[in-house]
């Protein structure tokens, strides 16, 4: 691969280890994908192995001695940085009654985190949506994980950026380059799978549930080809596009898609695709979005214990939306209601008074954690239990079904009805 | 006694020598093995059960996403790690893991390695210069004919 004179001295070592072994890792990538050069990035998304994977025990021991091994020697990320959500807020196992020290090695492995990424220069913004807080524009080359920043960035923003994993995301962040390959290459972005809906569908009337559940099955038909949807409202707002970004990084491999009218390289379904024919062509009505919604259920039993909004992290408008519907209304005492969203804008809410509707009422508002319940099938300790689950996020239930929790699929007014009620009723 | 050289790609720097275990199937070190005892747990593996701990691990390629690379880093630290990973295709998320775990990796072989190399032969991969030795495992004649 040809490098730079300033890659040529991070891999010489003068930016020290950490960059000097990020560099390496970056150039393997590269080599193995047949890239042929590393180029400048304007940003990247990182995402922490000790927060957000494991937090206690000697998994999160070792996940420390690598981000310490990783970072060894360097001064300041060489790109503007942010970072995806915590695993689990402490509040959160407090509130579960979680045995102290269980929580006090929680803190541990997040006070070194928030540290060492901290002295590195990071925009702590802890959330899958950092688009919220540091948008990037058309055209941009960005580096990191996450697929569904990937997702959103690439396909509603028309940022370039590839599907990352972790330790590279964060080589990128600590070198400012990533390779040549990719999404970075025009050639690589067009559309190979025409996705049409047919009739018996409104997409006007879309529920966010219908959004989540359209792209988790169009995820699993077109598995690594990039779908190119047709019909969608050209005014969906960015809480709908969400919807649709997320549940396809985890049903397909897939960097991107194009929305007709939406995504900035898609004005119509010929420019999306390149001027080829599709590889496939997938019609999605009524009832294969009704077969994917109880696809994604997993439960039988209809009691609740657990309700879980904001995967990805909920906008002001949805906020909106449930403290709306918790109006006047109380939380059965033994669920836990969970709202996610990241920091800043949790405080504008607390601004509007929504926080402390929904508060009032018995929900929480958490800030900077993974709305997704992951922590229900991995890291529930010893003797806890692990309930039932209601959430209408397709990706959330995804990964809880994948970890054999009961988990019930459906709209927001179910999830929030069965929070007040304590029973899942089919709508 | 007779030994096979392959050329390819180093991934992974450094050298290991070891006896092969060599699977057809694709492997995720998150979800495919135990990351702390090493053992195959994958149900649809011919090798379920099997250890891939100081073998030289050959595979066709990895699977995975973000997380993968931490389970290859796991598993190096459980003291349950391969000695060295042979891929006909590299998939970037066993190239990090293999990296961030110090442990060789070669790639893109001349020949396909699935081919040549049998479980149980000694191979010597070098990470750095991108080659594989391989000494066959001697067979001892059982009395049935071939």
């Amino acid at each position: 691969m040809k490098l730079t004179a300033d890659e040529e001295r991070m891999l010489a070592g003068e930016s020290g280890p950490g960059v000097q072994r990020a560099l390496e890792l970056l150039i393997a990538v590269g080599e193995a994908y047949e890239a042929e050069k590393l180029i400048d990035i304007s940003s990247s998304h990182i995402l922490s192995p000790e927060m957000q994977f494991w937090n206690t025990g000697q998994l999160s021991r070792w996940a420390r001695e690598l981000v310490t091994e990783s970072v060894e020697g360097a001064t300041h990320f060489k790109v503007p940085v942010t970072i995806n959500p915590i695993f689990l807020e402490p509040t959160i196992a407090e509130r579960l009654g979680y045995p102290e020290s269980y929580i006090e090695e929680m803190r541990q492995s997040l006070a070194f985190g928030r540290e060492t990424y901290a002295r590195l220069g990071v925009i702590p913004t802890y959330t899958c949506c950092p688009f919220y807080i540091h948008p990037l524009r058309q055209g941009e080359h960005s580096g990191g994980a996450e697929s569904l920043v990937v997702l959103f960035n690439n396909s509603v923003l028309g940022v370039r950026v590839n599907r990352e994993s972790g330790p590279t995301a964060l080589a990128t962040a600590l070198t400012g380059k990533t390779p040549l390959y990719g999404m970075h290459l025009p050639e690589n972005r067009y559309g190979q799978a025409l996705v049409e809906l047919k009739d018996d569908l409104e997409p006007r009337a879309f529920t966010y549930a219908d959004y989540n559940a359209l792209s988790y099955g169009v995820g699993k038909m077109v598995v690594d080809k990039i779908p190119v949807f047709l019909g969608l409202p050209r005014n969906m707002s960015i809480t709908q596009l969400k919807y649709l970004c997320a549940p396809l990084g985890v049903s397909a491999g897939i960097p991107m898609f194009h929305a007709v009218g939406i995504t900035p390289e898609a004005p119509t379904a010929e420019v999306a695709l390149g001027g080829k024919k599709p590889e496939m062509s997938i019609e999605v009505g009524r009832k294969e979005i009704e077969q994917t919604s109880t696809e994604l259920c997993s439960a039988t039993d209809s009691r609740i214990d657990y309700v879980f909004l904001g995967c990805p992290h909920v906008t002001i408008p949805e906020m909106e939306e449930i403290a709306t519907l918790l109006q006047s209304k109380k939380v059965k005492p033994d669920i836990l209601l969970i709202v996610g969203t990241t920091e800043p804008l949790r405080l504008l809410a607390r601004k509007m008074g929504l926080v402390d509707i929904i508060e009032n009422s018995g929900g929480m508002v958490v800030s900077g954690m993974c709305s997704a319940g992951s922590f229900l099938r991995r890291g529930v300790p010893q003797g806890f239990h692990v309930g039932v689950v209601a959430t209408n996020a397709a990706k959330a239930a995804h990964y809880l079904k994948a970890g054999g929790v009961q988990v019930w699929f459906g709209t927001m007014q179910q999830c929030i009805s069965a929070a007040v009620t304590g029973r899942w009723e089919d709508a | 006694m007779q030994s096979i050289t392959l050329k390819g790609r180093g991934a992974s720097k450094g050298r290991a020598e070891g006896e092969a275990l060599v699977t057809h199937d694709a492997i995720s070190f998150l979800s495919d093995v135990s990351v702390t005892g090493g053992i195959i747990t994958s149900p649809q593996s011919k090798l379920k059960g099997q250890s891939v701990f100081d073998k030289i691990l050959v595979f066709p390629t990895g699977r995975g996403s973000t997380a993968d690379p931490y389970g290859f880093y796991m598993l190096k630290k459980a003291g349950k790690a391969p000695r060295a990973v042979i891929n006909i295709e590299a998939n970037p998320t066993t190239v990090a893991g293999a990296i961030i775990s110090h442990t060789p990796m070669v790639y893109r072989l001349d020949k396909n390695p699935l081919d040549v190399i049998d479980t149980g032969d000694h191979v010597l991969v070098d990470g750095n210069k991108g080659t594989v030795i391989i000494t066959k495992k001697v067979r001892h004649n059982d009395g049935r004919t071939s």
